[in-house]
Formats: C-alpha cells, structure tokens, sequence
C-alpha cells in the first residue's frame, strides 16, 4: 500500500494550507457581519417594490428578493444574527460541557456514570427535535434555536473534555500535585483545564460551524428569529416558493452558509494539524 | 458474553427511561398544559377544563406517565387533538414514508463514502485523495435541505424528470421510490461526505500496523489487502461515526420531507408543532430519541461482532 509512511511528505498546498484558508474564510464573514451593524449596501429591511425579484447585478451583487429587497445586504445582517446564535450556543455547550466532563474525569466512579448516562439521554435529542418541544413550549425564537444548539452540544464537550482530561490526569505532574495535597478540584482548575483548552478551542471551532448549519435548518423551518430580522434559512424558506423565477434567491443564502461552515471547519481542522502534527493530512 | 450483553441491554432499558422522563415532564408538568396551549389565550376556563378532562390531564401525573409509556407497547398513545385519529396509527402511516426514506439515504451514502474514503487512502496525497478530500470537506458543509432545493431546480423546474415534491403512495412502488429518491440523495450526500473523511483516516490508521506489512510481505495483491485487511479493521470507527451521524440524519429527514412536502414522520412533527398538538409532538419527539437510542445501542452491540478481542476483553 502506496498509503503507509512514505519516506518524503509532500504538501500539495504548503502546510498550513486548511489553515490559512480557513481563517481567512472566516475572518471575511465575521468582517462582513461586522460591516453589516454599521453599513450595507442597502438597507436590509427596505421594500422596493419596483425592484422586486432582479437577477444578480441587475440591482445589488446577488439580486433582490420578492419584496425588492437588496439579497447581499440580507446575507451580511443574517451572517450577524446567525454567528451570533451559533457563539452563544456553543459557549452554553462549552461552560456546561467542560464543567461536567472535567467533574467526571476527576471524580469517577458513580459521579462519572451518572454524568455521562446525562450525555447519553440528551444525546438522544436532536437539535430538531428539541427545538420543536421548545417551541411547543414556550414559541420561536432566537432563544429557542440557542437553547436547542446549546443543549445537544453539551454532551458533545462532556466527552471531549472527559477524554481529553482524562489524559492529563495520566501525567506524572497531577499524581504530583495529589501528592501535595492539592485537591480535585484544585487541580482541575490548575493543571486540567490549562492543558484541555486548546483541544477543547479546536472542537468548539468545529461546533460553531455545525451550529451555523443547524441553525440554518431551523430558521427553514421557522424556529429561530422572528420576521423580519434577516436569517439565511429563512431566505431559503421563501426562496423555495420562487424557485422558478428567482432562482437566485436560493442559491446565494446556499452558498452563505455552505461557505461560512466550511470556513470554521477548515480553521478547525488546520488548527488540529497545527497543534497535533501526528494526524496531519489524515484527518 | 452474556454479561456484556446484559450490561449494555441494561443501560439501554436506562437511556431509554430517562428519556422518556425528559419527555414527559417537558411535555405535561411544565405550566401551560396541553388543553391551555391547544386552546390558546382566549380560552375559557371551562373549556379548557372539559378539554384536559378528555386528554386525562385531570389525573396526577405518574398516572399519565404510565398511562403515556404503557401505551408505547400496546400502540396507544392517545388521540390526536387535531388530527382526530390516534397517534400511534398515526406514526405507524407516517413512517412508511420516512423509514424507506432514511434506508435510502443511508444506503447511498454507504455506498458513496466508504468506496471514495478507501480509494483516497489507498492514493494518499495524490490526486483521487485531494478530489475525494475536497468533496468530503465541501459536502459536510452544505446543508441536506439546500441540496434538495438545488435538486429541485435542476431535475424538477429545469430538467422536470421528477415532480418538485409530494408521495404518491405505496399502491405503485416504482412511483413511491421515484418520490424519493430525490430527497434521499439530499439526505445522503452531507452523510456520504463524513463517512468518505471518516473512512480515509480509518484505513490510513491501521495502514501502519504490523498485520498490514505481513500481508504485503506475503505477496497479497493491493485491493486484497486493501478490501480484506486494512477496510475489516477500519470497520470499527465506520460504525461508530454512522450512528453518532444517525441524529443529523433525522434532523434532516425533518427538513427534506419539509422541502419535498413528503407526508413522514419529520413532517408530522413540524405540522403538529403548528396545530399546537403537544400529545403528538411527545410522542414523535420520544420516537426519535429512542430510534437514536436503539441505533447506538445496536452499533455498541456490533463491536462486540465486528472486534473479536472486546469478547474475549471483560
């Protein structure tokens, strides 16, 4: 097998390739959701009925939309909203995650069963899924689609972190530190979680971009932000009822998002070659 | 043996209960119960306590709970407010469409990714790896439901070999999966890119190990050793990623019968959701965490099939 340890590594695209794509993927989207606070090319929000479903470049970069509205200045305000619901449900997914999972790799035993029997029974929920409990609840909104993202990636970073703690509790330094009398807890805040970061830094990165993906899903389907605030899937969802004439309307806020997660995948992965060379190029 | 097999069985049963306590007590103990919600603000109170009366929301709550779960086995789950028919046989209807439709999927992403992850492992670094890479990394980022409605307008408004959605039932089986094969491949191509990533590292991990070099030793040809050593021994990790994947598929079977207006379970979910219909709505929403549950349950079973050393280990 030509596949097994060959004698000179080549790098098609230098080394960092993921990398630096990547991060400049992502750095142009978080710019242009940025721009889009304080400027777009049009205001997002603007009917202009004499402009209704223009084909790119005939009015604005990507078209316009059944009401007129300038379909790039859409993207740059929905880019906004949906990085921002990705952000803030991930962090819920890290602070809960990393919290149980560090408990679980420091406490064994029945503490650790218990935690991650949790993992187990709200990994069973997809994002979906509880999305519409949520909303049978309580209505849609931004906070339904954080909470749901937020909820199923709790589990994801309980076992992460359990893994990835897990390791560092192997070192030498920690049955150092337990010899000195430093307690659990003491040495998962000194020695844990300093050396979990980055590994725990890269898989967030991974899980924004699936975040992006999701709350894609669930603005399509209604469950995220209200009207009229701008959402790709939303854009998506109205799209489909103007596919035959306005097939733009589809294909723009496709692209956004599909750009955007490749962006944080790439960044994420390129990290992971950077900071863990023995899995470079195979992952 | 039969200790590991009772052990995983018994943690199942576990989950599974859980689960089901989640469900309820987000469903039925929370404030604004299902006659409220199903009546909505402008209710009287009367009517909404004739309307729990007939729901059983007046009896306390382990009574429903069992009531609920027990009707899991014996297929009653209660009637539908607003479709007026029984839940059970209702998802049992809904699931024709949805059960063929996720086996699609899953076959053809099956049958796309794993061939394409060993050949780029087997031409590492070279051109079919960075194509086969390339498709993997861009199809794990574009969402399932954006490939239907792509799909859509190249084969159904361009090219209009398919109808743009709908299911005309089982009575012609040609016609049923023709409806679907569409959003099958929708489903399936996200899928195929994961496992085609997936498969590659496999294959290149066990790539290094010893019994591959005694085979190459032995003079087997490539795609022997290929197909008969290194993909048997990257079975593990395959497995495993097909059943952590088993929820994205659900949550896109819940989007792609939206888009293709297919009449399955991910459909009833979402109508329910807006006929307010909480009875419905825990009913399916157990359904598909446990459907998530039982795949994870089997898959930890097929190690046990797949690894012969984690029998003999414990």
């Amino acid at each position: 097998m030509t596949a097994a340890a060959p004698d000179r590594i080549r790098y098609g695209f230098g080394p960092h390739f993921r990398l630096y794509l990547g991060a400049a993927i992502t750095a142009c989207v978080i710019g242009l959701a940025l721009l889009s606070l304080v400027w777009t090319p049009a205001p997002p929000a603007k009917m202009r009925i004499a402009l209704k479903l223009k084909a790119p470049l005939e009015a604005g970069l990507a078209g316009t939309d059944q009401f007129g509205r300038d379909i790039f200045s859409l993207l740059m305000a929905g880019a906004w909203n949906s990085l921002s619901i990705a952000v803030v449900a991930i962090v819920i997914g890290v602070v809960a995650g990393v919290a149980l999972g560090t408990a679980a790799a420091a406490r064994r035993g029945l503490v650790e069963e218990i935690i991650m029997r949790f993992a187990d029974v709200i990994f069973a929920f997809p994002a979906i899924v509880s999305a519409i409990m949520i909303a049978a609840l309580m209505g849609s909104g931004a906070s339904t689609a954080i909470l749901a993202i937020g909820l199923f990636n709790i589990p994801v970073f309980i076992r992460v972190s359990r893994a990835l703690a897990q390791r560092v509790w192997a070192n030498d330094f920690c049955l150092a530190a337990q010899a000195a009398g430093k307690g659990a807890f003491r040495i998962t805040t000194d020695h844990v979680l300093p050396n979990i970061a980055g590994g725990v830094a890269i898989q967030a990165t991974v899980q924004v971009g699936l975040a992006i993906l999701v709350e894609a899903g669930l603005s399509f389907l209604g469950l995220s932000l209200a009207p009229p605030a701008p959402s790709w899937g939303r854009m998506l969802s109205d799209a489909q009822t103007f596919l035959s004439q306005a097939p733009w309307m589809a294909i723009a806020p496709g692209v956004a998002v599909a750009v955007t997660v490749l962006g944080f995948n790439l960044l994420g992965d390129g990290l992971r070659d950077k900071f863990d060379p023995r899995t470079a190029g195979r992952v | 043996m039969p200790g590991i097999l009772l052990r995983r069985l018994g943690s199942f049963v576990l989950t599974l209960f859980f689960a089901s306590l989640l469900v309820f007590a987000s469903m039925d103990l929370l404030p604004g119960n299902a006659a409220a919600i199903l009546l909505g603000t402008a209710a009287r109170e009367d009517t909404i306590a004739a309307l729990e009366q007939q729901l059983g929301l007046d009896q306390p709550a382990y009574i429903r709970y069992l009531t609920w779960i027990g009707g899991a086995f014996t297929g009653d789950l209660g009637k539908s407010a607003s479709y007026g028919v029984s839940v059970g046989g209702l998802i049992a209807e809904r699931l024709a469409v949805t059960m063929p439709l996720a086996i699609m999927a899953l076959i053809i992403a099956v049958a796309i990714g794993v061939p394409m992850g060993v050949m780029a492992a087997a031409r590492w670094r070279q051109a079919p790896d960075r194509l086969a890479s390339g498709f993997a990394q861009i199809g794990i980022a574009v969402p399932d439901f954006w490939f239907g409605l792509l799909f859509i307008l190249i084969f159904s408004t361009t090219l209009q070999w398919f109808s743009a959605g709908g299911f005309p039932g089982w009575s012609d089986p040609a016609a049923g999966l023709k409806a679907l094969l569409l959003p099958a491949l929708a489903l399936a191509l996200p899928q195929a890119a994961i496992l085609t990533r997936i498969t590659r590292s496999a294959v290149l991990d066990v790539s290094g190990e010893d019994f591959i070099r005694t085979a190459q030793a032995k003079g087997l040809t490539e795609s022997r050793i290929l197909w008969r050593h290194a993909v048997r021994n990257a079975l593990v990790p395959i497995v495993t990623i097909i059943g952590l994947q088993f929820s994205f598929l659900i949550a896109g079977a819940v989007l792609v019968e939206n888009v293709f207006n297919l009449p399955g379970i991910g459909r009833l979910a979402y109508q329910s959701l807006s006929q307010r219909d909480l009875v419905v709505i825990r009913s399916v929403a157990m359904f598909f965490a446990g459907l998530v549950i039982l795949v994870n349950f089997l898959i930890d079973l097929s190690y046990l099939w797949l690894d012969p050393r984690l029998r003999a280990r414990r």
